[in-house]
């Protein structure tokens, strides 16, 4: 990806290592008044970025938060007090010193599944967005570089698809498809893809017309170094903005497809199907601790998402100022 | 006059270009957007043709067609005597040709890649045609950034770090690094500060006569044109209406057009203040339908009834031009190429006023008349042996 | 102005068809009807009876033509589980999700708009932060948990507000009642949908005001409300129906959802059961009907678009 480049020539070629400076430019050299043309002052994409970013104090906030709690994730098997499938204590037992966040109607320890269910619920959010990305991307790139045909057929098939409301045809494909970890990612992932499509293609018809696309095309240059190389990273940004927002849906559709009982089944948790069990009238009355932690995590995940999405939007913006 | 300047490196014939308009409730084509409508020129080796006109008139996308940007929708182009429309099947020898065609865009804010810092925009094309290696891209790149007098400190900073003139210099040595013999400018300056624009075209003119370049200069700036062309071709609605030595048609214009552009050029003399300037009346046609008969017609100052029935075609001016007299008297010979002009009206009348007594040719000396009918005898000869 | 309307529709004939395509493919991938059928006291001859019966013996592309001819004459099939016609199942839970839906749009609009606007020309004020933050916490709360704890709290805790149903059992419920138990699910709905509305608005108006037009507007010496009033507002009108168009497939997404955890007798319940009894036919209807739904949606708005706004291009 383009904004992740490293940066060798600019360390090798930067004023500072180059001491002689301009001296050993060449005779024309003086013809370049650094103080008529704008010259000096260098800051690498990335630091523009970071810098703009830190402007955004939830989203740093947020950005802290989510950290934190995909470590606690990452490190469940190591952090988690109880195994998250064993019966360890009395059923349905309210928080206490030796259950933090209490027992669930089993006698499952609660933090240690909320712990692993927010494995699995990043898993299904990063894999399905990584899918709906990769397939968008693909799918945009040629209908807008190709045109014709090419670009009616896809974005037609877009629209098509694009009808249809996204979680009923979720849930259709769950029912079909046998409920499950992987199937719940694929449905996902090959149900978020038109967005990104219809996003990479019209990046790619203005790009098109630029004049360093068209240097290159009269440079020679083969088609994969245009479209990957010089089209691909200069629409990476918009691209990752959007792919936040296919996270936080993703995030969110699992939970809502896991608490109808049509997405992860358990006994694997998630954060979604820990919910279900509210559907019944004591747990929701009589029992908050079992579904009170895995909701307000999902809304704080997907909060963090959403801030950190928008103020990459803003940090990412070529026009944006200061 | 068969010295090697003389062989055309690039030679354009008939060149069309019709863009379809699409239209109605189920999409096709309702007409053409006839943006080159038969143009022929050539460019010897080492030479500048100007291309002038108003925007719209077909002139960039001469250039565009020329590197390959877009294929033309009828005629033939040349380079060093081979058709390329003949070779586009053969990949190989298309991809090693196009090289040698190289362009320069007129905004420099858009010809680099944002994202790439220079020092890539430079090596990648050099590295994928196998013209520099690793080892040698880093030399090779200052030599270029040295030709088009840029310091070394810039191979790592990225184009936003630079000003309009700095990147259209970046923009030349991308032209230059794969060693072309022949490169479109295609309204280089134009965007530029006036302050720059005299620099870049300076190196412009600089780098051809170092590098033997051969350039096709677009622009509407008939200074600038003429300050880097040996040749002005001067365009209206996809046609040539004037070509001619660059020198000759600047001084002396015979088109209406010709010289209705020159003489909107504001003058930079207060003596002449008052002086009534002829500007152009009336809107440019429209190319979709363009008038019948002379495409000026409508707008022209001179124009006749028989200018609306007509389409002029491009005839070369009688020998004795007056500029060419004092040219041949001055003994610059070979400049007493080509001049063309669309527009019979006026070559009738030139022609009328030369059969006369000529009031102008009365200050030319004996010795240049003698010398513009010996050099009328050989241009006659020489187009014969070209026919 | 009618020829790009024309146009419009053309183009969306190709999509209702390919809608069809997918809809019809879906409902092979799930198996075939006489799956179901078969079982200890059907014998294979009956099955093969059965299959002709069904046109099942015919090539896919027949079968598809045949399915298309009878949806085209209104007939969506029968229900597995309950042997009703498809059509009169969607005619009858129609009516609640259109209420429910249609009452949800509106409210959200009438909070979204005036304080997407307010946000806009307040831009980094207190005021515009506190309502983008609640309209991230609005796209970011899953609706069935905002359900759940309002019905907590609503309900359980406070006993103001009935948790299920469109009315209580054994009265006939009058408007009062209907409007009682809407409120829960109308506020998640509306909620949900706010979020990103509100964002949207704001941002377009934020657009709006930089426009040379309103600072001239300005210069003049007009007043800061009127501006905003007679300028601005007339032109927030087109992003007012673009977030119409977008927010209608949500809706339909949403109340499958909310539906469920409210018990309200609606097109989500049914579809909500028939998912669960894997009764295809049922489920296939449903799917065709949004689709084609939020396909007239789309039309809709793009041709509003067109009539609001005089400058756009037609090409």
């Amino acid at each position: 990806m383009g904004i992740f480049r490293n940066n060798q020539y600019r360390k090798k070629f930067s004023p500072a290592a180059d001491a002689s400076g301009k001296g050993s430019g060449g005779s024309r050299a003086g013809n370049v008044k650094s103080g008529h043309e704008k010259n000096l002052h260098s800051e690498s994409y990335l630091q523009t970025v970071w810098r703009r970013f830190k402007h955004h104090h939830l989203a740093t906030v947020s950005l802290v938060i989510l950290a934190v709690i995909t470590i606690a994730a990452l490190l469940a098997p190591v952090i988690a007090p109880y195994d998250p499938t064993a019966i360890v204590g009395g059923f349905s037992q309210p928080p206490s010193w030796e259950f933090w966040l209490g027992t669930d109607q089993i006698g499952r320890d609660m933090l240690s599944r909320l712990l692993y269910a927010t494995r699995i619920s990043l898993l299904v959010g990063v894999m399905a967005t990584l899918i709906s990305t990769v397939i968008g991307v693909i799918l945009g790139l040629i209908a807008g570089y190709f045109g014709g045909i090419a670009d009616m057929v896809i974005m037609r098939f877009t629209d098509m698809v694009m009808s249809f409301p996204y979680i009923l045809l979720v849930l259709v494909a769950a029912a079909i498809f046998k409920p499950g970890l992987w199937n719940i990612i694929l449905i996902l992932g090959f149900v978020d893809w038109p967005g990104v499509a219809r996003l990479v293609r019209s990046n790619v018809l203005n790009l098109r017309e630029t004049n360093f696309i068209k240097g290159n095309i009269v440079a020679g240059m083969p088609l994969r170094h245009i479209l990957f190389s010089e089209i691909l990273p200069n629409t990476a940004a918009p691209i990752l903005v959007y792919a936040t927002s296919v996270l936080a849906l993703s995030i969110l559709d699992e939970a809502a497809l896991s608490f109808l009982g049509q997405g992860v089944q358990p006994p694997t948790p998630s954060l979604g199907n820990m919910l279900n069990g509210a559907q019944s009238l004591t747990v929701l009355t009589s029992k908050p601790w079992l579904w009170i932690p895995p909701g307000l995590l999902i809304v704080v995940i997907v909060m963090s998402i959403n801030f950190i999405g928008d103020a990459l939007r803003d940090a990412l913006d070529p026009n944006g100022g200061n | 006059m068969t010295d090697e300047k003389s062989i055309p490196l690039i030679e354009v014939r008939d060149l069309k270009k019709y863009y379809p308009i699409k239209g109605g409730v189920i999409t096709h084509t309702t007409g053409h957007i006839r943006a080159v409508d038969g143009v022929s020129f050539s460019i010897p080796k080492g030479q500048t043709l100007g291309l002038v006109g108003e925007s719209g008139c077909g002139k960039s996308t001469i250039g565009r067609q020329l590197v390959g940007l877009e294929t033309p929708t009828a005629g033939t182009i040349c380079y060093n005597g081979c058709d390329l429309e003949a070779i586009r099947k053969d990949k190989k020898q298309l991809r090693q040709i196009r090289t040698k065609l190289q362009m320069v865009f007129q905004d420099p804010y858009s010809s680099l890649n944002p994202r790439k810092h220079i020092f890539e925009i430079l090596s990648q094309p050099m590295l994928y045609h196998h013209i520099s290696t690793k080892a040698s891209v880093e030399q090779d790149i200052l030599k270029l950034l040295d030709m088009v007098g840029l310091p070394k400190t810039v191979l790592g900073r990225y184009p936003h770090e630079f000003s309009g003139g700095q990147r259209q210099r970046i923009a030349i040595a991308k032209a230059l690094s794969l060693n072309p013999e022949f490169i479109v400018c295609d309204e280089p300056v134009s965007a530029l500060d006036v302050s720059i624009q005299a620099q870049i075209l300076n190196l412009l003119r600089e780098l051809q006569k170092e590098l033997d370049l051969t350039l096709l200069f677009v622009g509407h700036g008939l200074g600038a044109v003429n300050y880097v062309s040996n040749q002005i071709a001067v365009m209206y609605l996809g046609k040539i209406v004037e070509i001619g030595e660059a020198k000759e048609v600047f001084r002396h214009p015979v088109h209406p057009y010709t010289k209705a552009l020159l003489e909107a050029v504001p003058v930079p003399d207060p003596a002449q203040k008052d002086k009534e300037r002829r500007l152009l009346q009336g809107e440019v046609g429209s190319n979709t339908n363009p008038p019948d008969g002379c495409r000026f017609h409508n707008r022209c100052p001179y124009a006749t009834d028989a200018c609306a029935q007509e389409e002029p075609t491009l005839e070369q001016l009688p020998a004795r031009s007056v500029f060419r007299a004092e040219q041949i008297y001055a003994g610059n010979e070979h400049t007493t190429d080509i001049h063309k002009v669309a527009c019979p009206m006026m070559l009738e009348h030139m022609q009328n006023r030369m059969n006369s007594t000529n009031p102008a040719g009365a200050t030319v000396p004996e010795a240049a008349r003698n010398a513009v009918d010996a050099a009328a005898g050989e241009t006659m000869q020489e187009e014969e042996a070209h026919g | 102005m009618g020829k790009y309307i024309l146009k419009r529709i053309l183009i969306a004939i190709p999509v209702l068809f390919g809608i069809t395509l997918i809809d019809y493919g879906i409902m092979c991938l799930a198996g075939s009807p006489l799956e179901m059928l078969q079982g200890p006291r059907v014998s294979e001859a009956a099955v093969q009876a059965k299959a002709i019966s069904l046109g099942l013996d015919k090539p896919f592309y027949i079968q598809y033509f045949v399915w298309l001819g009878q949806i085209l004459q209104g007939n969506l099939g029968y229900s597995i589980k309950s042997y009703q016609s498809v059509s009169s199942m969607i005619a009858s839970h129609l009516p609640p999700t259109l209420l429910l839906m249609g009452v949800s749009l509106i409210v959200s609009l009438l909070f979204s708009v005036p304080a997407g606007i307010y946000s806009a020309v307040h831009q980094y004020s207190k005021g515009d932060y506190t309502v983008v933050t609640v309209s991230f916490l609005g796209s970011s709360i899953p609706g069935f948990f905002l359900s759940l704890l309002l019905v907590y709290v609503f309900t359980i805790k406070l006993g103001w507000l009935p948790s299920s149903g469109m009315t209580t059992l054994g009265t006939d419920g009058g408007a009062v009642d209907v409007i009682r138990h809407m409120i829960m699910p109308v506020i998640v709905l509306s909620f949900s949908m706010a979020g990103s509305t509100i964002r949207y608005i704001r941002s377009a108006v934020l657009e709006i005001l930089q426009q040379d037009y309103l600072r001239t507007a300005k210069a003049k010496g007009i007043g800061h409300f009127r501006v905003i009033n007679k300028h601005a507002l007339r032109n927030a009108l087109l992003p007012i129906i673009t977030v119409i168009g977008m927010e209608i497939p949500v809706l339909f997404g949403g109340s499958i959802i909310i539906e469920q955890v409210f018990s309200w007798p609606g097109l989500g319940l049914m579809t909500m059961s028939a998912i669960s009894n894997r009764d295809y036919p049922v489920i296939m209807g449903v799917c065709l009907l949004s689709a084609v739904v939020v396909l007239v949606a789309n039309l809709l708005t793009d041709i509003l678009y067109v009539l609001a706004d005089p400058t756009i291009q037609l090409d």
